[in-house]
């Protein structure tokens, strides 16, 4: 016996129901859920095809709706009882579904996801498409894949009799690429939810087949407005007409490029207009801008984000960003306001837990271990709402890439493998 | 004595002071040149009041021609031979006035004005007012004035009969103060008759009594495009998004700003969009830009101008702008054209030169120093297309002030030693 093999045991005797030896890795209850996955496997492709269909772009709270409606059937027909949770008008978002069902065994799960996709509907990036084993389309990897994953590994507990008694609820945000404000309401049911569960789990797109997050940085915003005087453009960066305010922006830019790379920080300008007029529209995705290139710009406006790993940090990031922002050039006045700041999600000892019962349920299954995801590479999510009352595990859902980007994909070759894998993670969860 | 009288004493030994002196500088021609300008003043002033009152707009043609028609008949009754060089249809442009004399004797001279205004026929400014001293109107003082000083200092030599066996040549535009395009048709005749003459006069208002124009800046466009990687915000800096449109064009610019000043050179972003999606008019003076916080921005545009002095100072300013464009932050690829617009018009030497005739004419004027006046305060005008053909001079028009704002206006004290001067000037130009 080699000393892999004795940790293996020690892990097992302290997670897995006492029956099960190293040499049975799997329960007969087990194998019967990894039956149904396959069963469902042809099912499981097809619906996912079905949702990415549907546009559900953020700000397309009509989309948003309809392809929850999709949702709250299926967990509806599993016996979930669901509640679709509208938030305020002003908030231009499409809502969330709430599911639920009640019993008294095992541990209490909240399981999270998002129905919306960063393609609103004026994106050319609008549908499905196979070749080979690769899937492109809007959501197909964030994460209406992972919702999938989530929704047909619960199919197979269902299917095997193994939802009974449970205690899951399920939480799917309609605004989770650009969440609804404030952010005390459009969080306030899934921080409900976390407060009295046990375990998070969140399905966001893995970003590898073997890697998990165990933590995730923290996201805020933050927007700089840079005015000038008006001058015509032969007396740029004289002593009375300065140098205007497309430089005094191209200057706090750079400087913050050169100034605040740190591991586990970025700080992305999203959106820039500028000229002799320019403005952002309410929902701050559209600007506009006037100007004529013999006229010195007035007017700038930049939106970006800010990810950080801990408070600390970005208060820190914050703080330089500032101080580059006041040192501004003649004749120019610069100002950064910045939105959000909630907390980040910290590899805690209660995350790492949960990720060794899943890389074990991986080994169990032959797929190998699953390890800590590099939280630099990964952005925000909503887990970072919930960190502090709760372990939680992200990045479950499919394995694929470009996520954000026009070509978005997933590899249908690992949505077997992935559904098995979580149904029988929440089963052994939900089970002790 | 009270303070007043005793200076009006010390005016008036000035004054003979200085008609003892200019006796002595001045020739016999030249006196009776100046005698003639000092009879035909008040006509001068009646004249220049007739032409402000029609409106001439630059896209007025028919008010173009009707106040070319006063133009030509002046000209023609000192002995000018004229021609009215109609522009193209398409064009929307009144023409060109062309007058000519021939002869043997000297230097060819040049001279250079406008009729048009930018006051069009729906602008609230319409008419000639006057105050004491100060004509209000538009174009009086640019240029309509400097049409008028130009006419009656040719006609002092007329009446002399010193205009005889000179050689001169008139262009008075239609289309200065918005050239009408194709610039090679619009500005063919000036730089045809360029080729054939040895010296230009223009007669654009003047920046101060005691100051000619022997530089103007030229004026060009530049157009900047920049792609980035379109991806999640939280990559931004890694290998895989590398650092997005929005901070290359940052370094872009701030290097701009940092690397490429220097005396008479002026490079003026006015307009930059940037996002995911951006949009530009067909004017190229507005449009809109699309993009998200989370997504890191992978197109921006910028639209710019660059003035110079030289051809040279213009030549070494793209180029230094090419290499700091082709020096890409990763994963970013960006791109400058340039589209040519107005020549400059250097300090040459030969300007110099001719600026020195004029200094000698003033001070034997008694109307003190003339000295060359600081080009990185003017802008383009239509001299700067003769400027490699010819020595030349601008700014030889009337003093006044507010161009190109209703209230624009002429100091009618200024205009009789104006007109002396040049009739002088352009005798002594013209004597060899």
């Amino acid at each position: 016996m080699n000393s892999k093999i004795i940790l293996l045991t020690i892990i097992s005797a302290v997670n897995f129901l006492p029956e099960v030896s190293f040499g049975q890795k799997l329960t007969k209850q087990e194998t019967a859920i990894l039956k149904n996955v396959e069963m469902n496997h042809a099912e499981a492709v097809k619906f996912l095809e079905t949702t990415v269909n549907i546009n559900s772009g953020t700000n397309n709270t009509g989309g948003v709706k309809k392809v929850g409606a999709i949702y709250r059937k299926m967990l509806d027909d599993m016996g979930f009882t669901t509640t679709w949770v509208d938030m305020p008008a002003s908030m231009k978002r499409g809502g969330h579904l709430v599911a639920e069902i009640k019993g008294d065994k095992g541990k209490k799960l909240l399981l999270n996801s998002h129905m919306d996709t960063v393609f609103d509907l004026n994106s050319p990036f609008q549908k499905w498409s196979v070749r080979d084993s690769i899937a492109s389309g809007p959501g197909a990897n964030d994460t209406k894949g992972g919702i999938m994953i989530m929704l047909y590994a619960l199919k197979a507990l269902h299917e095997t009799g193994q939802l009974k008694d449970r205690q899951i609820v399920i939480v799917i945000h309609g605004d989770e690429e650009s969440a609804g404000s404030p952010i005390e309401i459009s969080r306030k049911d899934l921080v409900d939810a976390a407060k009295r569960s046990d375990y998070a789990l969140c399905f966001e797109s893995g970003k590898e087949f073997n890697s998990a997050s165990i933590a995730r940085r923290g996201g805020s915003g933050w927007t700089l407005k840079v005015t000038a005087r008006q001058s015509h453009s032969g007396q740029i960066f004289s002593e009375k007409a300065g140098p205007g305010a497309i430089y005094e922006t191209a200057r706090i830019l750079s400087r913050f490029k050169e100034e605040l790379q740190e591991k586990y920080l970025t700080f992305s300008p999203g959106i820039m207009v500028a000229g002799a007029e320019a403005d952002l529209d309410s929902t701050g995705l559209r600007g506009t801008a006037f100007g004529k290139s013999n006229i010195v710009a007035t007017t700038s406006i930049v939106k970006g984000d800010l990810r950080y790993i801990s408070i600390g940090q970005m208060e820190k990031a914050r703080a330089k960003m500032q101080a580059i922002v006041n040192e501004g050039f003649m004749h120019t006045e610069a100002e950064i306001t910045f939105t959000g700041g909630s907390g980040a999600m910290p590899p805690t000892p209660g995350n790492e837990k949960l990720l060794n019962i899943l890389s074990q349920v991986s080994q169990d299954l032959g797929q190998g271990k699953v390890t800590a995801f590099d939280p630099a590479l990964r952005g925000g999510g909503d887990m970072t709402q919930i960190a502090q009352y709760i372990d939680v595990i992200d990045g479950l859902g499919t394995v694929g890439g470009n996520a954000h980007a026009p070509d978005e994909y997933i590899n249908l070759n690992y949505v077997e493998g992935i559904i098995k894998r979580m149904a029988i993670f929440m089963h052994r969860l939900s089970t002790n | 004595m009270n303070y007043k009288f005793y200076t009006a004493c010390v005016v008036g030994l000035m004054g003979s002071f200085q008609s003892a002196t200019f006796a002595q500088k001045l020739s016999k021609e030249e006196i009776l040149v100046s005698r003639n300008v000092e009879k035909n003043h008040k006509e001068s002033i009646q004249f220049l009041e007739q032409t402000v009152n029609i409106n001439s707009g630059s896209q007025n043609p028919a008010g173009v021609k009707k106040v070319g028609a006063l133009y030509k008949k002046l000209l023609e009754d000192i002995g000018f031979t004229t021609t009215w060089i109609d522009m193209p249809e398409s064009m929307n442009r009144g023409g060109h006035l062309i007058a000519e004399i021939k002869g043997t004797k000297g230097k060819k001279l040049m001279l250079i004005g406008h009729m048009d205004t930018v006051f069009e026929a729906d602008s609230p400014f319409q008419k000639w007012e006057q105050k004491d001293s100060i004509a209000v109107g538009p174009g009086t003082c640019d240029m309509k004035g400097g049409n008028m000083v130009m006419i009656y200092a040719l006609r002092a030599m007329k009446e002399a009969n010193l205009l005889k066996d000179r050689q001169i040549i008139v262009v008075i535009h239609g289309d200065e103060e918005s050239a009408g395009s194709p610039i090679e048709i619009s500005r063919k005749d000036i730089i045809d008759i360029a080729k054939r003459s040895d010296i230009a006069l223009g007669f654009e208002n003047g920046t101060g009594f005691n100051y000619a124009t022997v530089a103007r800046r030229g004026a060009s466009g530049w157009s900047l495009k920049v792609s980035g990687k379109q991806a999640h915000s939280s990559g931004i800096f890694s290998q895989g998004a590398g650092a997005g449109a929005v901070y290359e064009t940052a370094r872009i610019l701030n290097s701009f700003y940092e690397q490429l000043q220097e005396p008479n050179l002026t490079f003026n972003p006015g307009l930059i969009m940037g996002g995911t999606a951006t949009d530009m008019s067909a004017t190229s003076i507005e449009g809109t830009a699309s993009g998200k916080t989370n997504l890191i921005a992978n197109t921006t545009v910028v639209n710019g101008d660059l003035r110079f002095l030289t051809n040279e100072q213009l030549q070494n300013a793209r180029a230094k702008m090419k290499t700091i464009v082709e020096k890409n932050l990763p994963l970013t690829k960006a791109e400058i054209t340039f589209k040519d617009g107005y020549p400059s018009m250097p300090p040459t030497e030969g300007n110099m030169s001719v600026l020195n005739v004029l200094n000698k004419v003033s001070l034997d004027l008694g109307q003190g120093e003339v000295k060359a006046f600081d080009p990185g305060k003017r802008g383009a005008g239509d001299i700067s297309f003769v400027a490699e053909y010819v020595d030349g001079l601008d700014g030889l028009g009337v003093q006044g002030g507010n161009a190109h704002a209703p209230g624009e206006y002429v100091n009618l004290n200024s205009i009789e030693a104006i007109v002396k001067r040049t009739a002088i000037l352009m005798m002594r130009l013209t004597d060899k």
